[in-house]
């Protein structure tokens, strides 16, 4: 336990994702098999079975530190953290223990055949054993799981240079059919290399941003125009008896999406696609929100299925019966693409649908005009380029919408989080409704470096409250700020978020009042 | 009562002194010489022998400084004052009133372990305890002075294995003084800004034994500060000067630390929990052994520390602003009988 604890003190003490990784490795080049395997379950999200509360736990703790509820009340509201504020009510220092992460695990899943009293007794025991950073990491397996110490791509990595493997494998480890108290983790890797073996997936072709006029690319006749769609680009793998879904972020995620996996079996073997995941209901696509919350679902119930229905929409074919096209020119591929649609289960597989446009004036006007919901803008490709990684830059582009604009006022400050300077660049603005200032963004994204700078001496002397690392300004200063469109937000009082919001320019000349308004906003929304 | 709680600060009427007044007064004894106790402006001053150098080069030369020995007796109007360690910072007292066979005592702040470079605390019974309470929730317990050492040792070494400059963050009166001491034997390079070499020189001219290290210097930036430690002001990070050290990473050295959420508040990767503050059993331990039967709380966890000595059977108080919280001074007579 002692590695694990200074591994979740080591990852949850940085937000530098390569340190993190780095901590991972770390972690697997000193722990024993089996902890590994505990490990890669807990951090990809996994979660222990345990027969008891937070409250009992709690109980137990008072008991054992000798203070009453209200003194804890108050330290955890102090500390704002169950976990750490059990560890530092707890912890004696000098303790040391053999005991290894696998036990604590197995301790916790056997709670249902425990006597209450039994396991009162086993958790003061191995809490007494325990010194503050492996308490710290017990005291979380206890009252809740691990899921944010590190992304799934973090561990992703980690495993992979651990392994020497590729992204593939290691996504594959992670995410096989495995449960850490019945498997083997040399047996769990072989077998995530012989199914990656049987499936490899494409690195995948990005596209680059079309910085002018869609005139300067020539006769209009060598492209190929789409919607460029907004959701998780995946490649559709079908192959060897196998199917897969491995999304561009570098995660398996097939069974997030079982009705499309079900759809694929109607596929030839040998078919790999690259296309789109959205969700969409009754005609209507759903919000990127939507696709993100279905996305976090390890399981999805039945219930998730009907509420969020997922699509795959198909605009590219790597492999055809086997054999790799990526070779064969796009208007080849699109050939294939189409014959194989008729394969398709409607609604569930979709191919991509062109845009007709006569004049590059025409297809400006289309984009700026028609503005369909889910969409980011247009992907424009060569329809002589073949598919390769190296050089889409150029030959796959996306033509985007100009960027709506909206004035508003900056209402909160905080240190950015992925940076060490104390500089308060991460910001947030609002603007009016019904008389009063509702959040609309947060961005750190726009301004220069001495803008910043003045911006942070402007918000120290006129911090209203602070909040930990957040503070409160009075709203004096305006900001026009550039974003993509707005979706539902309903986390936000607003009710919306901006996409990719970038602060385009400050306007000193502008007083609080002349902000825009959130109406304005929402009829954003609904023009989408 | 001996003592009564005013706006200006803690006030014997009887001998007509202020401790820790917070405006200008005739009479101000001072527990120790940070910024929120001693303030310049008033006519006189009493401290110890150990903080009469330091006052003045924190409020200037031209107050009228007295300094006396530890346990040695002052008497205005038969009132007896004097001061023992309180093991807070160099030269930090507790000051003790007398009169009529009543005995109070102001700790002002305080620490009970022993920093190898503070007089050490010294326990003081009393009828009348007035305690600060600045870390008084059972969260915090400090950890051994190796301990801490040993994991600053080892920030610095992954630091300076990354090739970055590390900062480690602390007050510097008491806090900077106190690192060097612990860690110049273990860490081979280690800096210290000028301004805290300042306070090092003045520490060192009152008789307490402050480790050499080097000064930083900005204008030629050798290879050396690169990659080295050097204990800096919290607001150092962020300068131009901290710039020319960069890439460089900086922890926070504060009793605070102990907590993650104000690590995290203070953006610092690491913290560490030194503190120059008695922690939750320090405190217990004092107030307990003082044997008071009145106890005034203040400073920090003031409504929490009293609510739990009163739990506890004994008559505590907080104080906030220099006044009794409203209502609670009924509330806690009939509890505490």
């Amino acid at each position: 336990m002692k590695e694990f604890g200074k591994l979740i003190e080591d990852l949850l003490n940085t937000s530098d994702p390569s340190e993190k990784t780095a901590f991972i490795v770390e972690y697997l080049e000193n722990s024993k098999d089996r902890d590994k395997l505990w490990m890669i379950f807990l951090l990809s999200g996994g979660r222990l079975k345990k027969n008891f509360t937070s409250s009992k736990l709690i109980e137990w703790t008072l008991e054992t530190a000798g203070i009453d509820s209200r003194l804890f009340e108050d330290s955890l509201s102090f500390s704002g953290d169950l976990a750490e504020t059990m560890t530092l009510l707890l912890h004696n220092s000098g303790a040391s223990s053999s005991i290894s992460l696998e036990d604590c695990c197995r301790f916790i899943s056997r709670s249902s055949e425990m006597s209450e009293h039994e396991l009162r007794e086993g958790i003061n025991e191995i809490r007494e054993s325990l010194g503050k950073a492996e308490l710290y990491a017990f005291n979380r397996l206890l009252t809740g799981g691990l899921k944010r110490c590190a992304t799934h791509g973090q561990l992703a990595k980690a495993v992979a240079i651990y392994e020497n493997t590729d992204a593939y494998t290691a996504a594959r480890i992670i995410s096989g059919n495995w449960r850490p108290e019945n498997s083997y983790y040399p047996e769990v890797v072989e077998n995530a290399e012989r199914a990656a073996s049987l499936v490899r997936p494409c690195p995948f072709c990005v596209a680059g941003v079309l910085n002018g006029n869609p005139a300067e690319l020539g006769k209009k006749q060598e492209w190929i125009a789409e919607w460029s769609i907004d959701g998780i680009r995946a490649q559709l793998i079908r192959k060897n008896g196998e199917f897969c879904l491995w999304s561009e972020g570098e995660e398996i995620i097939t069974d997030k999406f079982p009705e499309v996996s079900r759809a694929s079996s109607e596929l030839p073997e040998g078919t790999v696609l690259d296309g789109v995941i959205v969700c969409r209901k009754a005609g209507k696509p759903l919000s990127f929100g939507s696709l993100q919350r279905r996305a976090s679902i390890k399981k999805p119930t039945p219930r998730t299925l009907l509420e969020f229905p997922a699509v795959y929409i198909a605009f590219d074919m790597l492999e055809c019966n086997g054999d790799d096209v990526r070779i064969l020119k796009l208007s080849e591929r699109r050939e294939l693409l189409e014959a194989l649609s008729k394969h398709f289960s409607p609604e569930i597989i979709e191919i991509s649908e062109k845009i007709r446009f006569t004049s590059w004036k025409e297809l400006s006007g289309i984009l700026q005009t028609i503005v369909n919901k889910g969409t980011e803008g247009i992907l424009l490709r060569r329809i002589d380029s073949i598919y390769d990684p190296g050089c889409t830059g150029e030959l796959w582009l996306k033509l985007k919408r100009e960027p709506v604009r909206i004035d508003a006022v900056l209402t909160c400050a905080s240190p950015s989080p992925d940076s060490s300077s104390a500089l308060l660049t991460e910001y947030t603005f609002a603007v009016w409704h019904e008389e009063k200032m509702v959040t609309i963004a947060r961005t750190s994204r726009g301004l220069g470096k001495s803008e910043m700078m003045e911006i942070d001496n402007y918000i120290r002397l006129n911090t209203l409250e602070r909040y930990g690392p957040v503070r409160t300004v009075k709203p004096e200063l305006v900001f026009e700020i550039e974003f993509e469109g707005v979706t539902v937000s309903a986390r936000r009082k607003s009710g919306i978020a901006l996409r990719s919001p970038k602060i385009s320019k400050w306007k000193k000349e502008k007083q609080p009042h002349d902000a825009g308004t959130l109406s304005s906003l929402k009829v954003l929304l609904n023009a989408e | 009562m001996l003592i009564e709680f005013t706006p200006s600060g803690i006030f014997c009427p009887r001998a007509g002194i202020y401790i820790d007044p917070s405006r200008s007064v005739d009479k101000a004894v001072i527990t120790h010489s940070h910024s929120d106790h001693a303030r310049k402006g008033s006519r006189a001053y009493l401290t110890s022998r150990g903080n009469a150098g330091i006052l003045r080069h924190r409020i200037g030369t031209s107050a009228s400084i007295e300094g006396i020995e530890f346990g040695e007796e002052v008497m205005i109007n038969g009132v007896s004052i004097s001061l023992y360690p309180a093991g807070h910072v160099p030269g930090s007292a507790q000051v003790r009133l007398e009169f009529g066979g009543e005995v109070c005592v102001v700790t002002g702040d305080y620490k009970t372990e022993s920093d190898g470079l503070s007089e050490s605390f010294e326990l003081l019974r009393c009828n009348v305890l007035v305690t600060e309470s600045t870390f008084a929730l059972p969260l915090f317990k400090w950890d051994k002075q190796e301990i801490i050492r040993d994991s600053v040792v080892d920030w610095w070494k992954r630091n300076s294995a990354k090739g970055l400059t590390s900062f480690l963050c602390a007050y510097s009166l008491g806090k900077s003084q106190r690192l060097i001491k612990l860690l110049h034997r273990h860490i081979p390079h280690l800096y210290v800004h000028p301004l805290i070499e300042r306070t090092n020189d003045a520490v060192r001219r009152s008789g307490y034994d402050v480790p050499e290290a080097r000064v930083m210097n900005f204008q030629t930036v050798t290879k050396e500060m690169k990659g080295a430690l050097s204990i800096v002001p919290p607001s150092f990070t962020g300068s131009d000067d901290a710039e020319k050290l960069a890439p460089y990473t900086k922890a926070f050295a504060s009793g605070w630390m102990a907590v993650r959420g104000s690590r995290r508040s203070r953006n610092a990767g690491a913290g560490f929990p030194v503190s120059d503050h008695a922690d939750w059993n320090g405190l217990n331990e004092v107030v307990r052994q003082s044997e008071a039967e009145r106890v005034f709380v203040v400073h920090g966890f003031a409504d929490e520390f009293s609510r739990w000595l009163n739990v506890n059977g004994i008559n505590a108080t907080p104080v906030r602003g220099g006044t009794l919280k409203p209502g609670t001074e009924t509330a806690s007579v009939r509890s505490g009988g």
